[in-house]
């Protein structure tokens, strides 16, 4: 009886190599080490008996540079680069991970692509098959591409069901991006370098590296700094009546807002306490809404990482990306918000049942049915982020963690009722200036129950009767200045009420 | 009815009556044959691009009163119908600094994409300027006024203007005020109250544009010694 089939099958790193191999081999596989790890097994591949190889490369086999001719600055003009040729070499020349591969597809007649599912990755395959031979006659054996948004048991089985071809235009579409950022990236550099010799006293000229990603965004970064470093604080004006109701002195906001003129600001203040009745105007109760979040985004976690979290965006996607290759979360870089419609939100609930802090209001999903996420963009490349596996704060340490707890929670979020809510605006008068006063009364809590910190207060409003005549007991100007920290650009709000004369009263601060 | 009293009554009816100087000036400078709605029409087109303190009638009625800007008075009733023209027109519903960078924004072409005009979406969760860019037209606005005789005065819309707009209003530009109030020293605008009938002086009007952004940031605070302190 002829020898089962051999299949061989790459991955992007010996991790997610090692996470495929156990799902697929249910933990029965036998590893070797090489350049890479390798796992072996034996299974079924597409319907026959096989015998599997699973390993791995460590990113890119191959980088582009220039050949050496090019490689003196002095002797080479830059703009000589654009045409020059471009040659292809191991990017890792001490791991050895051509050769690595090219022993490990001998004997095997199938190998199937288990590269990250972006367009580096889409380019990496074509690495591999270049390397292990595949391919490049009729009975070189057949390559099969993997497609897959997480490093789980179930999305991992669910892939060897729905193998494809890779992309020959993404990784042509790559091999063009390495070419136009080595040209420019190369001739920018070394022509700014040169000019910026002797120029500056205190810059240090020995690189100056310009990158068609990396300094546009140094751009926009300077001028981010710029403003904030010539923010000027300026002094605005808001004017507030009180009234007392049993008891309770009530503060009506200015439909004006705010006034960045004291003079103008003293004379409506003036006015207004001259005349000191109130009429109430209008009086309307609405039903409101603040709606559920959509699925997250790579961007989004990066915004909430840092503001909420104190992660700047290269540690935030370092542990972001370590949570994915351990198959707690789906692939960290997509710019989907839209679930897709294959999409299988009960198990990925499902997987949240146990946890202690949330558990019960996964329960509550379960039973009573999770919402409908909002629609979104879908971009087509990866599904919003998820979480995937459950997990513990002791195995993942504390910063994962809490990255993971964000991940979790906005999902939770995602599929939760809106939060609900009815607004009564009261509206009053008071020589012609405008005033109001605004009461929330929260009927369904919905995603605010586990995303708490996007609550809204709850404010109760007395009764007020349309063109009900109310007795002022006080109208304060208020003096109020943005004052920017320069160390971590914090805003502090310092507000003083102003007398009638003028003269400031009280200041507090309001961070 | 000769010409000049034809084109004066016009121009009466639009409460700009002007001096005799100025009359006698205009009819000499047009074709006699010209007919008289045009004339008109011409008459207060020209009439609109002059500084009114030398081509209008200043009487009691036309002019503000004495003590105008007394701060002391609470309020004054004036009937009018008072012209005036704009001296200067400031946007007292943002801060200045975030003019100044709606006009930076402007110089480095960012507002504009060719000829389509790129608005900004504010971020619906995002609460973290307190600088934002203005989104709409502005305002309330506070005006400069100079009437006839001369005397400025301070005015406010009160009540939201259509016409009072910085993209739209220029230096030297005319209003008609009829039956306002001006309390505490300043001229009360409100739809009612004011008439804007437009025009410009051309050169007063380049000089403001040109000076707009170094006077903003001059009133935000800004010191260009201090530049990077």
């Amino acid at each position: 009886m002829a020898p089962p089939p051999r299949v061989l099958m790459v991955a992007e790193k010996p991790s997610i190599a090692l996470s495929i191999a156990s799902a697929l081999s249910r933990g029965q596989m036998s590893t070797r080490k090489g350049s890479t790890d390798v796992h072996e097994f034996d299974g079924v591949f597409l319907g026959f008996n096989a015998h599997y190889k699973v390993t791995s490369v460590i990113g890119h086999v191959f980088s582009l540079d220039f050949p050496s001719t090019y490689q003196d600055w002095k002797a080479t003009n830059p703009l000589d680069l654009f045409e020059a040729p471009t040659v292809k070499s191991e990017t890792n020349p001490k791991a050895h991970i051509r050769k690595h591969l090219s022993q490990e597809a001998l004997g095997c007649g199938h190998l199937v692509l288990w590269l990250d599912c972006d367009r580096e990755g889409e380019n990496i395959c074509f690495e591999v098959i270049e390397c292990t031979g595949f391919g490049r006659n009729k009975d070189r054996g057949k390559f099969y591409r993997a497609r897959f948004s997480s490093i789980s048991e179930k999305d991992i089985l669910k892939c060897m069901d729905n193998l494809v071809e890779p992309n020959k235009d993404e990784s042509l579409a790559v091999d063009a991006r390495q070419e136009i950022d080595l040209k420019v990236g190369v001739a920018f550099t070394r022509f700014q370098t040169d000019y910026f010799q002797g120029r500056y006293g205190n810059l240090d000229a020995r690189v100056i590296s310009y990158g068609p990603c990396q300094t546009p965004t140094l751009g926009f970064c300077v001028q981010r700094y710029l403003q904030l470093m010539t923010f000027k604080p300026e002094k605005f004006w808001t004017l507030h009546p009180y009234l007392m109701h049993d008891g309770y002195e009530i503060q009506l906001e200015w439909e004006r807002q705010k006034l960045f003129d004291l003079d103008v600001a003293t004379m409506l203040h003036k006015l207004v306490v001259g005349d000191g009745i109130l009429e109430v105007t209008d009086i309307s109760e609405n039903q409101e809404s603040k709606s559920r979040p959509s699925g997250l985004n790579t961007v989004n976690l990066l915004k909430v990482a840092s503001s909420a979290l104190g992660f700047g965006p290269q540690t935030a996607m370092q542990l972001a990306e370590r949570l994915y290759t351990q198959g707690f979360i789906s692939y960290p870089r997509t710019e989907s918000t839209a679930y897709p419609a294959s999409f299988d939100f009960r198990s990925t609930l499902a997987a949240q049942a146990k946890n202690p802090t949330w558990g019960s209001y996964v329960e509550k999903l379960l039973v009573e049915g999770y919402h409908k996420p909002r629609s979104g963009t879908d971009a087509g490349d990866h599904p919003p982020i998820t979480p995937v596996n459950s997990a513990t704060e002791d195995a993942l340490g504390n910063d994962a963690w809490r990255l993971y707890q964000y991940v979790c929670q906005h999902f939770l979020g995602s599929i939760s009722p809106d939060l609900k809510f009815i607004r009564r605006k009261v509206k009053f008068a008071i020589r012609g200036e405008l005033f109001y006063c605004v009461g929330h009364r929260i009927t369904n809590k919905g995603f605010t129950s586990i995303m708490p910190w996007l609550a809204i207060n709850e404010k109760s409003l007395p009764q007020f009767t349309k063109g009900e005549k109310l007795k002022t007991s006080k109208v304060e100007l208020h003096q109020v200045l943005f004052c920017a920290c320069k160390t971590c650009f914090q805003l502090v709000c310092r507000s003083c009420i102003m007398s009638a004369c003028g003269v400031l009263i009280k200041t507090y601060f309001c961070p | 009815m000769d010409l000049a009293a034809a084109v004066a009554t016009h121009l009466t009816s639009r409460s700009l009556s002007p001096t005799p100087q100025w009359l006698a000036h205009f009819t000499s400078s047009v074709r006699s044959n010209t007919p008289l709605p045009a004339l008109q029409k011409t008459a207060e087109f020209r009439l609109l691009g002059t500084d009114i303190t030398t081509s209008l009638q200043a009487t009691p009625q036309s002019t503000f009163p004495a003590g105008i800007s007394e701060s002391a008075v609470p309020e004054l009733r004036i009937p009018g119908p008072v012209p005036v023209q704009v001296l200067d027109l400031e946007d007292i519903g943002r801060s200045r600094w975030s003019q100044v960078e709606a006009i930076e924004m402007d110089e480095r072409g960012e507002t504009r994409k060719g000829h389509e005009v790129i608005r900004v979406v504010p971020d619906e969760e995002d609460n973290s300027d307190p600088n934002p860019p203005a989104t709409n037209a502005g305002g309330p606005h506070k005006l400069l006024v100079q009437d006839a005789k001369g005397n400025k005065a301070y005015a406010f819309e009160l009540e939201d203007v259509k016409d009072i707009d910085i993209s739209s209003l220029s230096i030297g530009a005319k209003i008609v005020l009829r039956d306002f109030t001006v309390a505490r020293g300043v001229i009360m605008l409100t739809p009612r109250s004011a008439l804007v009938l437009g025009g410009k002086i051309e050169a007063w009007d380049k000089k403001w544009k040109d000076d707009r952004k170094k006077v903003l940031k001059e009133k935000a605070g800004w010191r260009e010694e201090n530049a990077f302190s």
